[in-house]
């Protein structure tokens, strides 16, 4: 035992350096285990549970056309079993505001008025501010998206435009309002004092309308609900009803995307990490062959020197580990927390950043270290101590590398190379595992940077591919939000006397429901044209858009649930009237998991055409247009261009995105250099004779650098190569079989190749600098010592 | 007639440290070195001989003193100076060879005129002729690890003359071979030396010591003293041998 503690001491002592590189790999790959782990088990139904603690709505009803009674509609839901019925909340319309001076357009608000805090449906989780009954006068709440979009705090004032009057109200609390507060939504709940809202609203031009909630004990039976209160009714419900998949659309899209990231991203850290724990010891030990061999010819047994190494390293590891973990635990709450701000659920975090999920994961690294480290000292049994002291390693070995060296000599022979870039491969055709290990980690770093980087472009570009994600490409969108003081024969009228006009045309939305052989009927919404489809862009997947009074289009997973292709014929009820339509065309939409269809004006009329399409003849006039028309009808309705609504909606996906996914580049980045760092420095320490002698024929110590960065350029260049193939191929194939059961089955991506590559070549920067940062101490130092040592 | 000086070393120190301790490998120590002389440097185990074969070929840095090549005050060279004196001036063989592992002995003779960037065509003929005169043809393309002892080092010879150097530096070169193997070196060295080409040569072995013009001996530190020799002729050996060794006798 004394023996063995001696040499192990020894070793600990003796080789600091190569010690202290072992100890950060570990401490990287503890860091990038126990960071992956927590993200895979932090990505899987935040929304849900978050939905489920907050008793999330499953369908919003908004009332303010006089065509139901509020009441008789409240009292029926209220009165089911196994439906939770919210009470009855009254808002008004807003669309102008104005943050810091600066107007905001296509916002739209929902003034609530608030006598007390909702608590059965959709309870508001305070973030900021204090938690109170109803929001004091001269007060607001605001939602989580609206504060973080434009960037509202605490204490800040916002200025309301009621058409002709306007006035202030202080932010006193920002909250997590989940079916408007998700990512991309252009709508918020604005909870106000009930002083205040009758103060600034009642005398405001348009009626009141009103809001409620349900929440089904089983979602799954609310067509069958539907039937029974329709029944009741006598007739369809014809206001505005919100689903649950489009509250829960952007969340589970998001929520998947992000996901998707964390887990592929987790995979790879797993793999890497085990990767680099095998090989950094491995290396280490046959590094020590020679060793072995002398001290086995002096006596010491093969179980001895498995001990020796297995003491090593435990060693090694356990002071690895634990800074390892402490800094996963910050950076693994940072990531989360940043990705999916919008939920607001930090909190979630401490279930799985216990200190006993901590000790698991350190005791698996611990085990696979032990595992390793037994693994290739195994390796000391068959040391023959004449071959380890006369070739550093087994006779075998050497054969194998003189053969490969002399391969790669006639190869290199017969290209011709600089003989600095051949001393370069050669030093890669040499250290084949390490090689190996520098490829895969480059070719994962430019897969993630350039996966991030097309899918980030791809939302900042959208308004190239806007109607692959199911909108339209019209110039102008105008929404009537006050339809009490609009008048629809005067805006048409204003905008056909408009020489600039090209065309217009009115969309609205109407339930409709499709009997199912196979399930519960469908109940989903379903737009209605004025005019063409085509003119204002909407695309299918395949055949074409609905033209005539017997033509419907469908959303992909309408498609699915109904197993209907193009051609076929479908029954569906609209307006409580069975009508037989031919699908023309099937189509993806991101904004309700493609559960919609299209039809135009001509098969069914809807109460609620309450938004305008509108086509110029020259686009470049789009800014101007809008801005005459908001101000020609400023009490009813907003104007915005494409480009507007595009940017506004998609600058938050950015914003949720840009940060998970430029963290995991900088962590492999970071991850990239530094284990580029420690091989190189754990190379130039096997090779420092070689280095030497190249020193004493007279090559300067840059010169030998270079060599051996040109190798690492080489080997980091195929693997960002193949990284491009992995980003811009395989990874969005993947995103997109993942997200097909969300309605999205042909990812719209819009690939910027010169980017792309540039991106990727961050890779190799990242290569080569460490490689070139590590060999430095060939500079610092003589040939002498080189060669020496 | 008086001969050309081609290395001088003044005041020459080189110290070593480790952790707080000191060793002091070379103290004031003054050297001459001539041109076309056949420099022999013994000495004890430790004595600093190969310390001062380093400092003269501008391998080490000195801790203090000056060492001039040509006149030309190479300790305080530059780096890249350093490197172009390496590859120019001096051609080195050490005593564990040291030829690079990983390539051929035809590349690794090469290798200098690579770098002093000879033309291509140029460093082959001269590769190709120097593997002939050191009669390793046939194993002109075998990693050194497929080859013997004295082959690595009539190769590393041949490196070490690849640019024509000035000054070729051998730390004993013949330490790690058998008689038979050591003899041709020392045959190579000396039929160079007869050619023209000065020769600083480090050994142990009285009988290799015999083919110096010079002897320098070289005891903690400090040169102990210096023989004088004409050129080296074969029956000379029984003569030298006796007065190197009654010399280091009477030095010890």
């Amino acid at each position: 035992m004394k023996t063995i503690v001696t040499l192990c001491i020894g070793n600990i002592r003796k080789k600091k350096i190569q010690n202290g590189l072992i100890v950060i790999l570990i401490m990287l790959s503890t860091l990038l285990l126990a960071t992956s782990i927590t993200l895979i088990q932090n990505t899987e139904n935040l929304f849900e549970k978050k939905h489920e603690e907050t008793n999330g709505a499953h369908q919003i009803l908004t009332m303010g056309e006089e065509l139901h009674d509020p009441k008789v509609v409240n009292k029926w839901w209220d009165s089911q079993k196994g439906v939770t019925a919210s009470e009855l909340i009254p808002f008004k319309n807003l669309s102008g505001i104005k943050i810091n001076g600066k107007e905001i357009p296509n916002l739209y608000l929902f003034m609530m008025n608030t006598p007390k805090t909702p608590v059965s449906i959709d309870q508001l989780t305070f973030i900021e501010g204090k938690k109170q009954k109803h929001p004091q006068k001269g007060t607001i709440w605001i939602p989580t998206s609206m504060a973080s979009s434009y960037g509202i705090s605490l204490g800040e004032d916002i200025e309301f435009h009621t058409g002709k009057n306007t006035f202030k109200l202080s932010v006193s609390a920002i909250v997590v309002d989940m079916p408007f507060g998700g990512p991309f939504t252009t709508n918020a709940r604005v909870w106000m004092n009930e002083q205040d809202y009758e103060e600034q609203l009642q005398a405001m031009t348009g009626k009141e309308k009103h809001m409620m909630a349900l929440r089904f004990d089983e979602y799954s039976q609310s067509a069958a609900y539907w039937e029974s209160f329709e029944r009741y009714l006598n007739k369809p419900y014809l206001e505005t009803k919100m689903e649950y998949e489009s509250i829960a659309s952007f969340y589970l899209i998001i929520n998947k995307v992000i996901g998707f990231v964390m887990v592929f991203m987790g995979a790879i850290m797993m793999s890497v990490s085990l990767f680099i724990i095998g090989f950094s010891i491995s290396d280490a030990i046959l590094s020590n062959y020679k060793t072995i061999g002398v001290i086995k010819s002096i006596g010491v047994t093969s179980r001895g020197i498995i001990a020796v190494y297995v003491m090593q390293y435990g060693f090694l590891s356990i002071v690895s580990i634990i800074p390892g973990l402490l800094l996963s635990s910050l950076l693994s709450r940072v990531i989360i927390e940043s990705s999916l701000s919008f939920l607001q659920s930090g909190d979630s975090l401490d279930n799985v950043q216990g200190l006993a999920n901590y000790l698991l994961i350190g005791s698996a690294i611990l085990i696979i270290v032990i595992i390793i480290t037994f693994f290739y000292s195994r390796k000391a049994r068959s040391v023959e101590p004449v071959q380890a002291i006369r070739y550093g390693m087994s006779e075998a070995e050497s054969s194998k590398i003189t053969r490969r060296l002399n391969h790669s000599n006639r190869l290199l022979h017969s290209i011709g190379l600089p003989f600095q870039i051949e001393i370069g491969i050669k030093n890669l055709s040499k250290n084949m595992r390490s090689s190996a290990l520098m490829i895969l980690l480059t070719t994962f770093t430019s897969a993630v940077l350039v996966f991030g980087f097309v899918l980030l472009n791809s939302i900042i570009s959208i308004k190239e591919t806007a109607p692959s994600w199911g909108y339209d490409s019209s110039n102008i969108a105008v929404t009537v939000f006050n339809e009490s003081a609009f008048s629809k024969n005067n805006f048409e009228e204003y905008l056909l006397s408009d020489k600039r006009i090209k065309n217009f045309g009115w969309v609205g939305e109407l339930t409709g429901v499709f009997p199912s052989d196979s399930s519960q009927p469908l109940n989903i919404n379903i737009s209605v044209v004025e005019g063409s489809y085509d003119d204002f862009g909407f695309e299918n997947i395949h055949g074409r858009n609905p033209h005539n009074k017997n033509e419907m289009a469908i959303g992909v997973n309408v498609a699915r649930a109904l197993k209907k292709d193009v051609g076929d014929v479908l029954d569906v009820y609209l307006g409580g009237e069975k009508q037989r339509l031919i699908v023309t065309g099937i189509y993806q939409s991101i904004a309700n998991k493609s559960y919609s269809a299209r039809i135009t004006s001509e098969v069914a009329k809807t109460t609620t055409t309450d938004i305008v399409f509108i086509n110029l003849n020259d686009v470049t006039q789009s800014n101007q247009v809008a801005d005459e028309l908001n101000e020609n009808f400023n009490e009813s309705i907003s104007a915005s261009t494409q480009q507007m609504l595009l940017n506004s909606v998609y600058k938050e996906a950015v914003a949720l995105l840009i940060m998970p996914l430029s963290l995991m580049g900088i962590l492999f980045i970071t991850a990239t250099f530094i284990i580029i760092f420690s091989i190189s420095r754990i190379n130039v320490r096997k090779e420092s004779s070689t280095y030497g002698i190249y020193k004493s024929i007279g090559m300067t110590s840059n010169k030998i650098k270079r060599s051996i960065t040109s190798g690492i350029f080489i080997l980091s260049g195929v693997g960002a190569l193949f990284g491009v193939v992995v980003g811009v191929k395989l990874l969005p194939l993947v995103l997109q079989n993942i997200l097909s059961q969300y309605g999205l089955i042909e990812l719209p991506l819009v690939i910027n190749w010169g980017m792309a590559l540039g991106i990727s070549s961050l890779s190799i920067i990242a290569a080569c600098l460490s490689c070139w940062l590590s060999t430095s101490v060939i500079s610092k130092t003589s040939p002498r010592i080189l060669i020496v040592e | 007639m008086k001969k050309a000086v081609i290395i001088q070393a003044k005041n020459l120190c080189k110290t070593y440290s480790s952790g707080s301790e000191q060793f002091h490998a070379i103290k004031n120590l003054d050297i001459e070195i001539f041109e076309g002389d056949f420099t022999v440097i013994m000495g004890n185990s430790g004595s600093g001989k190969s310390t001062l074969l380093y400092l003269l070929s501008g391998l080490d840095t000195v801790t203090a003193g000056e060492v001039y090549f040509r006149g030309e005050r190479i300790d305080r060279f530059s780096e890249r100076d350093l490197a172009n004196f390496r590859s120019k001036k001096i051609g080195y063989v050490y005593q564990s060879i040291n030829l690079v592992p990983d390539l051929t002995l035809f590349e690794n003779i090469a290798l200098p005129g690579y770098i002093a960037k000879i033309p291509k065509s140029s460093v082959h003929n001269k590769v190709t002729k120097l593997i002939r005169a050191m009669g390793i043809e046939d194993q002109q393309n075998r990693l050194p690890s497929q080859t013997s002892g004295g082959q690595q080092q009539r190769a590393a010879i041949a490196r070490a003359l690849v640019n024509a150097p000035e000054v070729v530096f051998a730390d004993e070169p013949t330490g790690s071979l058998n008689y038979e193997h050591g003899i041709a070196i020392l045959d190579i060295l000396t039929n160079l030396n007869r050619q023209g080409q000065s020769v600083v040569m480090i050994t142990h072995d009285i009988k290799a010591a015999c083919r110096a013009d010079r002897l320098i001996l070289v005891k903690d530190g400090k040169i102990e003293g210096i023989l004088n020799f004409d050129k080296y002729e074969e029956n000379d050996i029984p003569d030298r041998e006796e007065i190197i060794f009654s010399y280091i006798t009477r030095k010890e």
